[in-house]
């Protein structure tokens, strides 16, 4: 493997962002391959001495930071840009909620009234229905006067 | 628990996370510790005022070193100082002190200031790049994301960065 696909790979090492699995191939290359181990050696150094130069925060910057927000006076606008959404969301859900209550009463009104003309219908049908059974019943005759006339076929 | 309260926690975790790293960052960015904390104390501000509005909390860390480079540039701008100031030269060849002088270096310079002069030297993106891996924490592709270049090209700076400085460091080393 070439020198230069190892170092690449060191670096992703040092990165932690070498695959697990690519690990242990690069310190078999490693043990065969002496400039990258020197490579390896040398970035290792670098990498101690910058966790060496790693500053600690320091407590004044602390102070100095929290002190800054409690004097912060972002909490009214912070509170309603934050709450915005949801309370438009649950007035929306209440302003539903009634509007639902209104036509589910609505609705039963039209149900009832609907009920009360069906049953006056029926009770109109019915009514007819006895008026045309008390009518007088029709006898229909026929008369058969004419001649019957007999011709013999000759 | 209360808007407030939660707010206060929200941000307390998230300064208690990445303030050391943003620090850090700044401080070698801009090698002045005062105004390096005056840039942190701002950003953190900025941040107290916004985090409510910052609904995905993976793109906190995002905002924050955005902001950061933000108040870094705004430095240089108001200082009048060119980013490639720090630029020597582009290409990777380097170039070796006299030996006296070499000798004085390693006998006078810890290795981290070595290495704090030497990226002083480089050029301004790849020296930023390392910063940002280094003291910043972040990995290749959070850097690509807040430089807005590709992973590969923060992969490929970050390596041509190590490789001067690994060059020179075994130079000085074995003189």
């Amino acid at each position: 493997m070439k020198t230069y696909k190892i170092k690449l790979m060191i670096d992703q090492y040092f990165d932690n962002e070498l695959p697990k699995s690519s690990e242990a191939f690069l310190f078999t290359e490693l043990s065969r391959n002496t400039e990258g181990r020197e490579y390896f050696k040398e970035l290792n150094k670098i990498k101690f001495a910058i966790q060496q130069s790693n500053e600690e925060f320091p407590n004044e910057l602390d102070r100095r930071i929290l002190y800054g927000i409690r004097n912060s006076k972002s909490y009214p606008v912070i509170f309603w840009k934050s709450k915005l959404l949801p309370i438009v969301s649950y007035s929306f859900a209440a302003i539903m909620l009634l509007f639902s209550l209104f036509m589910f009463f609505e609705l039963r009104v039209y149900r009832t009234e609907l009920k009360e003309s069906i049953h006056q219908i029926n009770h109109k049908q019915e009514t007819i229905n006895l008026l045309i059974n008390s009518l007088p019943t029709v006898q229909v005759e026929s008369e058969l006067n004419n001649k019957v006339i007999i011709k013999a076929a000759l | 628990m209360s808007a407030q309260f939660e707010h206060i926690i929200d941000f307390t975790l998230t300064y208690n996370l990445f303030k050391r790293q943003l620090l850090n960052y700044t401080y070698k960015m801009i090698n002045d510790k005062l105004t390096s904390e005056d840039i942190i104390q701002n950003v953190f501000l900025k941040l107290f005022e916004r985090i409510a509005t910052i609904r995905n909390p993976e793109s906190i860390q995002y905002w924050l070193f955005t902001t950061v480079r933000n108040e870094i540039f705004s430095y240089y701008r108001s200082k009048k100082i060119k980013i490639d100031q720090f630029y020597v030269d582009n290409s990777n060849d380097i170039d070796i002190p006299s030996e006296e002088l070499i000798y004085e270096k390693t006998e006078t310079l810890e290795l981290k200031e070595f290495i704090m002069n030497e990226l002083n030297k480089m050029p301004f993106e790849q020296r930023e790049v390392f910063l940002l891996k280094e003291y910043g924490e972040l990995s290749y592709k959070e850097i690509s994301q807040i430089m807005n270049i590709n992973e590969e090209l923060v992969k490929s700076r970050l390596f041509n960065t190590r490789q001067r400085l690994v060059k020179k460091l075994s130079k000085i080393l074995t003189e």
